[in-house]
């Protein structure tokens, strides 16, 4: 009797994935502790106060997910899709407007930017579509179908208009894919353009160079002569159209961004600002930092928006390559575990969900720090965990929820997962 | 669409798929491995950059940081003070509030606009208009306010009101001895007279600090920020006294008006220490609104301008010939009967005397007399005497802008240059060398160097310049001789315009005709009076000049009554103390039947009534207070004793009278209007503004005829020619 009741309680701490959560808290740390210091002598506190309030609400959504069994968050799929695209909608129609886009929706006082829970939700309806019997990503149908359940939140997300959310659901979608089955060759002339596009901005040679390396990669994968063709063909026109792209498509602040990228002190006051600001905090910090409170960059708000999209800036500054590295290993180590998560659980649906939910982390991570120390223009994408933010911590918790529930589900296969 | 590299998956039909094992691990390991190479290449750039960034070029940014964050924000230094020597303040640094709003930010500014007029006495809509159509961020409201320490305004909380405190030198007595002092820029540099002269030691040295600049270019304090406390800069305590100055100051003026006079200066010096007491120079200006002032207003005409002096330069000529032992004051000498033909130079008196003796010379003031007796001396020596005097060389007093005046060499000379000489042509000599000459014969005959800087601050302790013997001329016999005879000038010569009753005074008058275009010209005079009192025991000596008067050209008529106001005025304030004896002798001279009625235009009533007092004179009781602007019997008449003597009263502030000049010259026909004939337009003015009248000018230049309206308001109409 008591043995079994032994029994059961060493399983209830082990069916708790805790390094997942150390992770996740871990970083929810270092985010409340930055955000304190890029506000504490804004005259307004409430930033931090709400990331602390969002991150106790996140932590009952995390472990209600955690424990809801996996045939309910199936069922709950395509009401959930549902729901994020018609809040989606209700965004672009009637949302609240910051900084040029309407990401938001208020109500009753409370701020919701329904474009992260369709991340969510379009996640759940891709690996809903994917592990339906029969569907063969390999097949043109199928993969062009699993593009069309990305493509309606994605164009939504675009209407607000927001970008950077936009090709979060695009890079999302190509893990989902290539883990479930899709070519390899895929994720290659999906991904090749926008490289030449941004490659040809610094100039031909440059430009030429990274079609000739494109080519001989895409011979490398022996494809019929034709796909390999259209691939080079692709990224050739997309090369071209660049600057028709630049000049007809993109949105005044969307040029800037990439001018600023390309040069930041052709407009140190103005659209250089961001960048040339945020590399100075983040190049002052050295390799301990100046302390806390002490950045002075960050005390004396020399970086507009840094408590959201540069809050990377903060550790950086006051801890030095030793905080940024941290910051990056912890989130690197967040999302090799989702993957390693992916792998050892029975579930199909819940493995792609998993791959799906590193993918976005990873993502955000690479493109919020990569803006924040000039190697990307300047996109609307939030650090994970760190950036302030309601709705993107707490969809952000409740993935790490579905992590645990993975966690859960697969331990009986596994127990020793690292 | 077919996997080439793995094609070991089919789709499974499994209906449940939920059970079966996931197939990515097993299927597509080189598609996971590309896949985390390129994850693994993008993170190691990203550390790269991050080591990039803070590690190899952290110095970079450090300095880029710190470049748009630290503000170096100086420190002003306070200037020193300038003190007189007793002790008042002459110009000192004054902090003052100037408020500025940023209109689109302010909160309250009907409430601002409202205290601002409190200050100002200004309608409160100059300020509102000036906040409502200001199209910037940032609009001057007033500038330099004194009293707003005291306001509201001082503490208010408005985001959009800008308080900046800005230091002012300040002029305590505005125009008084304002080309000595001289002023300051708006930076607070000196830029003219002791001002400049003076600025190394009155400027200090700024201090620093560094505050940070935030984001939004707002500077914030710190706490550890360095702070290098600036240098305060050293006070200087001035030889002058500036009661003396305010005195000399408005008799030169009040000369200046009776005698129309172009510019003129006063220059009083302590004899035996070489002091500057007063020096003032008219026109003036206010050195707290420099920016007004004209550069003939800013010209300090005791030492940047010379003039030939005419006959008080008789008095070196004869100090001179006594030390060379070549006359007593007693010899007779030759006068030509007045006229004195020396090939084609003819030198005149202009009072003719027949047989004198040296001493007669020198009180009738004759030309021929010391032009022959100056061909006893050598070229060099005459030269020599002259130049110890000081005349032609600077005098090195603590001032800017000293000319050194013009005195021939003896290479230069002709036959005739030691005859114009000794009586004073044909060389150029500053008020200050004039002055500096006489203060050496009432100091026995050593030259002193005159100065004004009589002390410095050093961490609070003044120290003390000590006064600087040049060398010595002539004896302390031959000064003695000397002041006999300037004493018997203002007695019974040229110089009587100069007498104060109760002292002696040693003096000489000089009337020097003006070169205009080559030509000594009739009706262009300078016209000076030097000397220095009480004789006995010499406290100061000085010097009158005026330029060109108009009314009047003798030294004696125009300038030697100046002399004689402010000694009288001095010793009248105990700034001279006299011996006793001297004035019990004085009186006694006075003694008898008769009493010579003394000039008491521009002493108040209670001042009148003790000169008048001591010599039998009395004026009618019920005066109301104020100061004499005119009176009936003309100085210098012989009156009984007991006579009551008349006088016209008007009552002004000190500040007004200082500014105001007196009439002199008053007839009975126009018993209530003064006489302003002759004057210059703009003192005439003054006067008839002064006496509650409009005014009214016909023509330009000066006065030739005055209407006057009846009663006691309306308005004068000045003919001017």
């Amino acid at each position: 009797m008591s043995k079994e009741r032994i029994s059961i309680q060493r399983n209830l701490l082990e069916y708790f994935d805790s390094s997942t959560f150390m992770l996740m808290a871990s970083l929810i740390l270092v985010g409340v502790v930055s955000i304190y210091s890029a506000t504490h002598n804004s005259g307004s506190m409430s930033s931090f106060y709400k990331q602390a309030m969002y991150a106790a609400l996140g932590l009952v959504g995390m472990f209600g997910i955690m424990f809801t069994p996996v045939r309910i968050l199936r069922t709950a799929t395509w009401p959930l899709y549902g729901v994020s695209i018609v809040l989606v909608l209700i965004a672009v129609v009637a949302g609240h407007e910051v900084a040029g886009a309407r990401s938001w929706i208020r109500f009753a006082g409370l701020s919701f930017q329904p474009s992260e829970l369709a991340k969510l939700g379009t996640l759940f309806a891709l690996a809903r579509y994917i592990t339906r019997p029969g569907v063969d990503l390999r097949t043109w149908r199928d993969l062009g179908f699993s593009a069309l359940i990305l493509a309606l939140p994605a164009m939504l997300v675009l209407q607000e208009p927001d970008f950077g959310s936009a090709t979060v659901f695009v890079i999302m979608w190509l893990g989902v894919v290539l883990w479930s089955g899709a070519d390899l060759f895929l994720l290659f002339a999906l991904a090749t353009p926008p490289i030449a596009a941004l490659a040809s901005f610094f100039g031909d040679t440059v430009f030429y160079i990274i079609i000739g390396v494109v080519a001989i990669a895409a011979l490398g994968f022996r494809r019929n002569i034709g796909l390999v063709l259209i691939v080079v063909a692709l990224n050739v026109g997309a090369g071209f159209s660049s600057q028709y792209v630049y000049d007809n498509v993109l949105r005044p602040h969307q040029q800037d961004r990439i001018t600023a990228f390309l040069d930041p002190h052709t407009d140190p006051r103005g659209t250089g600002y961001h960048v040339i600001q945020s590399g100075i905090a983040v190049g002052s910090g050295g390799l301990l930092g100046k302390g806390f409170l002490q950045g002075t960059q960050t005390q004396l708000r020399y970086i507009p928006e840094q408590r959201t999209d540069f809050i990377f800036c903060v550790p950086t500054e006051e801890f030095g390559f030793a905080g940024g590295t941290l910051v990056i290993g912890l989130l690197t180590l967040l999302v090799l575990r989702a993957y390693k998560l992916a792998s050892n659980v029975k579930s199909r649906f819940l493995s792609i969900v998993s791959v799906g939910v590193g993918t976005i982390w990873m993502y955000h991570m690479l493109v919020n720090i990569g803006m924040a120390i000039g190697l990307m223009p300047v996109m609307g994408i939030p650090l994970p965990f760190l950036s302030a933010g309601g709705t993107a911590l707490m969809v952000n918790m409740m993935m790490v929820g579905l992590l645990l529930n993975v966690f859960r589900n697969s331990v009986d296969s596994s127990r020793k997962i690292f | 669409m077919n996997d080439g590299l793995d094609d070991s998956g089919l789709p499974n039909p499994d209906p449940m798929e939920e059970m079966r094992p996931v197939p990515a691990p097993v299927k597509g390991r080189l598609k996971l491995r590309v896949v985390f190479v390129v994850f693994s290449l993008m993170l190691c750039a990203l550390v790269y950059r991050l080591f990039d960034l803070q590690i190899l070029s952290a110095d970079e940014h450090r300095a880029a940081g710190r470049r748009q964050y630290e503000q170096k924000v100086r420190l002003a230094p306070d200037r020193g003070r300038m003190l007189d020597r007793n002790g008042n303040s002459i110009a000192l640094t004054i902090s003052r509030m100037s408020i500025a709003v940023d209109p689109n930010m302010v909160e309250y500014p009907d409430s601002i606009a409202r205290q601002l007029s409190a200050i100002t006495g200004k309608p409160d809509s100059v300020y509102t208009q000036k906040i409502q159509r200001s199209t910037g961020s940032f609009v001057w409201l007033e500038r330099a306010l004194d009293e707003v320490h005291l306001s509201p305004l001082a503490d208010m909380k408005d985001e959009g009101l800008i308080r900046t405190w800005e230091k002012r030198r300040t002029y305590a007595h505005q125009h008084r001895a304002a080309q000595v002092v001289g002023f300051t820029d708006i930076d607070n540099r000196g830029v003219s007279g002791l001002e400049l002269e003076a600025d190394t030691l009155l400027k200090g040295a700024p201090g620093y600090t560094i505050l940070q600049r935030d984001g939004r270019g707002k500077l914030r304090p710190t706490s550890d920020a360095p702070l290098i406390q600036p240098r305060n800069g050293r006070d200087i305590q001035l030889t002058l006294d500036m009661s003396m100055q305010g005195i000399v100051e408005s008799e030169l003026l009040a000369g200046i008006g009776a005698s129309g006079a172009l510019s003129g200066t006063v220059v009083a010096l302590q004899p035996n220490t070489g002091e500057i007491l007063a020096i003032a120079s008219y026109p003036g200006f206010d050195p707290n609104n420099f920016t007004e002032a004209t550069n003939e207003q800013m010209r300090n005409r005791a030492i940047n301008d010379m003039y030939e002096p005419g006959s008080t330069f008789k008095t070196i000529m004869a100090a001179m010939l006594l030390e060379e032992g070549l006359l007593t004051p007693s010899d007779t000498v030759e006068t030509y009967g007045g006229k004195y033909e020396y090939g084609d130079v003819t030198i005149e008196d202009d009072h003719p005397i027949d047989s004198a003796t040296f001493r007669d010379a020198l009180v009738q003031s004759s030309n021929v007399v010391f032009a022959t007796q100056s061909q006893q001396f050598s070229d060099m020596k005459f030269y020599k005497y002259v130049r110890d005097f000081g005349f032609g060389i600077y005098s090195g007093v603590d001032l800017p802008g000293e000319v050194r005046g013009i005195v021939k060499k003896p290479r230069q000379y002709d036959k005739t240059t030691k005859m114009y000489m000794a009586h004073g042509y044909q060389l150029a000599v500053t008020a200050l060398q004039l002055t500096s000459a006489y203060a050496a014969i009432a100091n026995g005959g050593l030259v002193m160097k005159p100065y004004i800087i009589k002390a410095v601050s050093d961490d609070g302790d003044m120290r003390e310049v000590s006064p600087q013997q040049i060398r010595r001329v002539v004896s302390k016999s031959t000064c003695d001789s000397v002041t006999s005879m300037l004493v018997q000038v203002v007695k019974d010569g040229t110089g009587t315009m100069a007498a104060v009753q109760g002292m002696h005074i040693a003096g000489k008058t000089g009337t020097a005709q003006q070169l205009v275009d080559g030509k000594y010209a009739r009706g262009y005079y300078t016209s000076s009076f030097a000397g220095f009192f009480p004789a006995e025991n010499p406290q100061i000596a000085m010097v009158v000049m005026l330029d060109r008067p108009k009314r009047g050209f003798y030294g004696g008529a125009v300038s030697a009554p100046i002399f004689g106001k402010i000694a009288r005025r001095l010793a009248a304030s105990g700034s001279v103390t006299i011996d006793r004896k001297t004035q019990r002798e004085e009186s006694q001279n006075s003694n008898g039947d008769s009493a010579t009625m003394p000039l008491i235009i521009g002493m108040t009533v209670a001042e009148a009534r003790e000169n008048l007092g001591p010599i039998g004179l009395r004026l009618p009781l019920g005066l109301p207070e104020g100061y004499i602007v005119s009176q009936k019997i003309a100085p210098g008449t012989r009156l009984a004793k007991g006579t009551h003597v008349t006088s016209s009263v008007v009552s002004l502030s000190q500040e007004q009278r200082d500014s105001v000049l007196i009439s002199d010259g008053h007839t009975t026909s126009f018993d209530r209007h003064p006489d302003v004939r002759g004057m210059s337009s703009r003192y005439a003015m003054r006067i008839v503004h002064e006496l509650g009248y409009a005014s009214r000018v016909v023509g330009s230049g000066f006065v030739r005829r005055a209407e006057w309206p009846r009663g006691t308001t309306g308005t004068v109409t000045l003919y001017l020619r």
